[in-house]
C-alpha cells in the first residue's frame, strides 16, 4: 500500500503510472503468494477476502485489474464478475479468474459472466506474472 | 201287402217313407215325436242312444220327464221347458241346453218343430243335438287363445323391463289379471329362501288378496314349500289348502335350460283350476320367462363386464400414472443425487487445489527469486501448514468415504472415558500456550461402549476445533456426565461462537466453505461431519450450543457398556 507524504513530484508522477491490481481471495496464504509473484512489478496491490468486498473495492478504487477467486464467501467470483461487467464505470476493467474448478463447463460459464482469463489452481507464478505483464500491457 | 199289389202311388209313398226312415235312423242327432198330449209316438236310434232307453219304452211315456234339461246347476223348471212351450203355448224353439247323461255334463241344442196335419191332432218334433264336442273344441281354442295372448304379453313385458326383478313383477301381474290368481310371488335365484323377502317382486290382484299377503308375511311354510317343490320337480306345481285362509297354491318354476333360476308362486283364497291344460300352459310362461330371464342375466353379466373392463382400464391408468410419477421423481432424484455428486466434485477439487496452490506457487516463487530469511521462513511455513492441511483432508475424505459406502469397522470395547480424555487434553495442552485445558468428569463415571481409536479421533477434531476458533485462547473445558444410561461428553471453549444460520448445515460436507469466519481459520470441512459419523455409528447424537462471540459447546453421548 502506499503510504506518506506527496511531496516530491518523481513520486507523484510516479503513484501517478503506477497500476493497481485487486487480489480477491479468501484463503489468506494464496493472497500472500500472488503478492509474493507480483513483487518485481511496479503494481499497488488491493486485497479482498471475499466477493462483497471485493465488489466494493473495484467500485471505489476503479483498479486497472482484477484477480478473481470463484469460491468465495457471501459472493462467488462469477457473481461479482458478472456485476463489474453489468455496471459502465467497471465494465472495461480486465479480470483474470483465478479457480480451483477446472471443469470446461466452468470456464465456460466464467467467460459468459465476463471473465477475461482463467486460470486453474494450482497455478504456476512464473504463468500469473506473464498474463499480469500482458494484461497490464508491459 | 205285398209290392206287386200297390199302386205306383202308394209305391211311390213307400219308397219315400223307407228313405225318410232309413235317413233318420243315420243322423247323429236323436229325434223324437210326441202326440200332442206330449207324449212319445217315435224316436230314432239316436235318440235311445242320447237317453239310453229303449224305443219300446220310451213309447207312449211324457217327453218332458225324459228329457230333464239344465241351465248350469240349475234344472229348467218344466213349465218353461222347450217341448211344453211347444205343446201348450205353440211357440217352437232352437236353445242350447245342459244336460247330464250318466252323470257326465253335455251340452246340447234342442230345437222343437209343431207339426199341424192336414187332419187330427198337432203333434211335436223334437231334434237333440249333442254339441258338447264342438263347445269344448271351441272352450278349448278360446282358452288356447287367451293363453297365446297371456304368453305373448309375458314376453312383450319382461323384454322391456329393465331389471329381471321388474318383469317378474309384471309377469306376476299379468298371470294374476288373465288367470284369476289373487296374489302372486316372486322367489329369485336357484336357492330356496325363507319366507318372502321384502324385496322380492309380488302382486295382490285385490284388498283380499292383500290380506292374503300379510298372512305369508306371518308364515312363509307355504311359499318355502311351493317354491322347493317348484324347484325339485322342475315343472308346475299346485296343490289345496284345507284350512287355512289359503285355498289353493300354484308354484311355476322359471326355467333357463333344465336349471330353476326363480320361481313364480301363486295363491288364492278360491279354489282355482289346475288340470293338466292349465299346467302345461304355465310351463311354458315359465320357459318363457325363463329364456328372458336368461337373456336378461347375460346382458347384465355382459354390462358388469363392461364395466369391470372400464373400472380396470381406469385403474391401470391411474396404476401407470403412478408409476409415471414415480419414475419421473426417481429421475428427477437421480438428476439431484448426480448434482449433489458434482457439486462435491467441484468442493472436493477446490479443497485440495486450494492448498496446492500454495505449495506450487511458494515453492516456484523460492526456485526462481532471492528471497531474504525472514520471507522465506514465511512461505516455508505456509508450505508446510497446506502440506498438513493436505494431508488431514485426504484422510478425512477417505475415512468419511469409507464410513459412507459401509466399509468403515468399528472395534467397540467397554472404555474408560475419562483417561481418554486426558490422554486428549494432554496431546492438544503441549502446543497450545493461550488455551489452558480443564477436566471435569466424575471418578465413579461408568465405562462406554465405543471404538477408542475412533473416539480420540473424535475428541482430536473437537479439541483442535476449539483451540483454532478461539484465537484470542481462554479455557477448553472437557466435560463428562452420566444421563440414564448415556454419557455426555462436552467441548466447550470461550471463542467466536457460531451464528444461528449457520449451525443447522454445521455437521454437512464442506459446509465451512460458505462461511467466511471459519475460511480464515481454516480446516478440512470434513471434521464435524465426521464426527457425526462416528458418533451416530455409536449410537450416539450430536449437537453444538453456541452463540457468536459467546463460544461454542460440542456435546455428544455414548452408550454406557454394559456390566460384564
Amino acid at each position: 500500500m502506499v503510504s506518506g507524504g506527496i511531496t516530491d513530484k518523481g513520486i507523484r508522477e510516479h503513484l501517478h503510472t503506477m497500476k493497481r491490481v485487486l487480489v480477491a481471495d479468501d484463503e489468506r496464504a494464496l493472497r500472500l503468494m500472488i503478492q509474493a509473484t507480483l513483487k518485481p512489478m511496479d503494481v499497488e496491490l488491493l486485497q479482498a477476502a471475499d466477493g462483497e468486498e471485493a465488489l466494493a473495492l473495484a467500485r471505489t478504487e476503479m483498479p486497472d485489474l482484477v484477480l478473481l477467486d470463484w469460491m468465495m464467501p457471501k459472493m462467488t467470483g462469477v457473481e461479482v464478475a458478472a456485476v463489474l461487467r453489468e455496471q459502465e464505470e467497471t465494465k472495461q476493467i480486465p479480470i483474470i479468474m483465478l479457480t480451483a474448478r477446472g471443469q470446461q463447463r466452468d470456464e465456460h460459464a466464467a467467460r459468459i459472466a465476463g471473465v477475461d482469463q482463467y486460470l486453474t489452481k494450482p497455478f504456476s507464478p512464473r504463468q500469473l506474472l506473464a498474463l499480469v505483464r500482458q494484461t497490464l500491457g508491459e | 201287402m205285398r209290392a206287386a199289389d200297390l199302386t205306383p202311388c202308394q209305391a211311390q209313398l213307400r219308397d219315400t217313407f223307407e228313405k225318410l226312415n232309413a235317413a233318420l235312423e243315420a243322423v247323429s242327432e236323436a229325434i223324437v215325436w210326441t202326440n200332442d198330449a206330449g207324449a212319445v209316438v217315435w224316436c230314432n236310434p239316436a235318440f235311445e242312444a242320447f237317453t239310453g232307453v229303449a224305443n219300446a219304452q220310451v213309447q207312449g211315456q211324457l217327453l218332458t220327464p225324459l228329457l230333464p234339461l239344465y241351465c248350469g246347476a240349475e234344472m229348467i223348471d218344466s213349465n218353461a221347458h222347450p217341448v211344453r212351450l211347444a205343446l201348450e203355448e205353440g211357440i217352437a224353439s232352437t236353445a242350447t241346453f245342459d244336460y247330464y247323461r250318466d252323470g257326465h255334463p253335455r251340452i246340447v241344442e234342442l230345437s222343437t218343430r209343431i207339426v199341424w196335419p192336414p187332419e187330427g191332432h198337432k203333434s211335436v218334433v223334437v231334434a237333440i243335438h249333442d254339441i258338447t264336442y264342438v263347445h269344448d273344441r271351441e272352450h278349448l281354442l278360446f282358452e288356447q287363445r287367451l293363453f297365446l295372448d297371456l304368453l305373448q304379453r309375458v314376453t312383450e313385458a319382461s323384454n322391456d323391463a329393465e331389471s329381471e326383478e321388474t318383469a317378474l313383477g309384471k309377469v306376476l301381474q299379468l298371470v294374476c289379471r288373465q288367470t284369476g290368481w289373487g296374489l302372486g310371488h316372486a322367489c329369485m335365484g336357484l336357492h330356496r329362501q325363507n319366507g318372502c323377502p321384502a324385496d322380492s317382486p309380488w302382486y295382490a290382484h285385490s284388498e283380499e288378496c292383500r290380506q292374503l299377503r300379510l298372512y305369508l308375511e306371518q308364515d312363509a311354510t307355504a311359499i318355502d314349500e311351493m317354491t322347493e317343490a317348484a324347484r325339485v320337480l322342475a315343472r308346475p306345481h299346485c296343490r289345496e289348502f284345507p284350512v287355512g285362509p289359503l285355498a289353493n297354491a300354484m308354484a311355476i318354476p322359471v326355467l333357463s335350460g333344465r336349471e330353476v333360476v326363480a320361481t313364480l308362486v301363486f295363491f288364492s283364497d278360491t279354489p282355482m283350476r289346475s288340470d293338466n291344460d292349465t299346467l302345461h300352459r304355465m310351463a311354458q310362461i315359465g320357459i318363457q320367462l325363463g329364456r328372458v330371464v336368461e337373456r336378461k342375466r347375460a346382458e347384465g353379466q355382459l354390462r358388469q363386464a363392461h364395466a369391470e373392463l372400464e373400472t380396470r382400464v381406469e385403474e391401470r391408468t391411474t396404476e401407470l400414472a403412478a408409476a409415471n410419477d414415480a419414475l419421473q421423481k426417481e429421475v428427477e432424484e437421480r438428476r439431484k443425487a448426480e448434482a449433489l455428486k458434482d457439486e462435491l466434485v467441484a468442493t472436493v477439487s477446490h479443497e485440495l487445489r486450494t492448498p496446492l496452490s500454495s505449495l506450487l506457487g511458494f515453492a516456484e516463487l523460492m526456485l526462481d527469486r532471492n528471497f531474504d530469511a525472514d520471507e522465506q521462513r514465511g512461505f516455508l511455513e505456509i508450505i508446510h501448514n497446506e502440506t498438513l492441511r493436505l494431508t488431514q483432508l485426504i484422510n478425512d475424505f477417505l475415512d468419511l468415504q469409507r464410513i459412507e459406502s459401509g466399509r468403515m469397522t468399528y472395534h467397540f470395547d467397554a472404555v474408560d472415558l475419562a483417561a481418554l480424555l486426558k490422554e486428549s487434553a494432554a496431546i492438544y495442552g503441549v502446543d497450545a500456550s493461550l488455551h489452558r485445558f480443564a477436566i471435569e468428569a466424575a471418578a465413579d463415571l461408568p465405562r462406554v461402549s465405543a471404538d477408542a481409536d475412533r473416539m480420540r479421533q473424535v475428541l482430536a477434531n473437537l479439541c483442535s476445533n476449539a483451540v483454532k476458533f478461539s484465537p484470542d485462547g481462554g479455557v477448553v473445558l472437557i466435560a463428562a456426565r452420566q444421563t440414564g444410561d448415556e454419557i455426555e461428553v462436552s467441548v466447550k471453549d470461550e471463542g467466536i461462537g457460531i451464528s444461528a444460520d449457520v449451525i443447522p448445515r454445521l455437521f454437512q460436507k464442506f459446509s465451512r466453505a460458505d462461511n467466511a469466519d471459519t475460511r480464515q481459520i481454516g480446516g478440512t470441512g470434513l471434521g464435524l461431519a465426521l464426527i457425526r459419523e462416528i458418533v451416530t455409528a455409536h449410537g450416539g447424537r450430536v449437537w453444538v450450543e453456541s452463540a457468536p462471540g459467546h463460544g461454542s459447546t460440542f456435546i455428544f453421548t455414548l452408550p454406557v457398556a454394559e456390566e460384564e
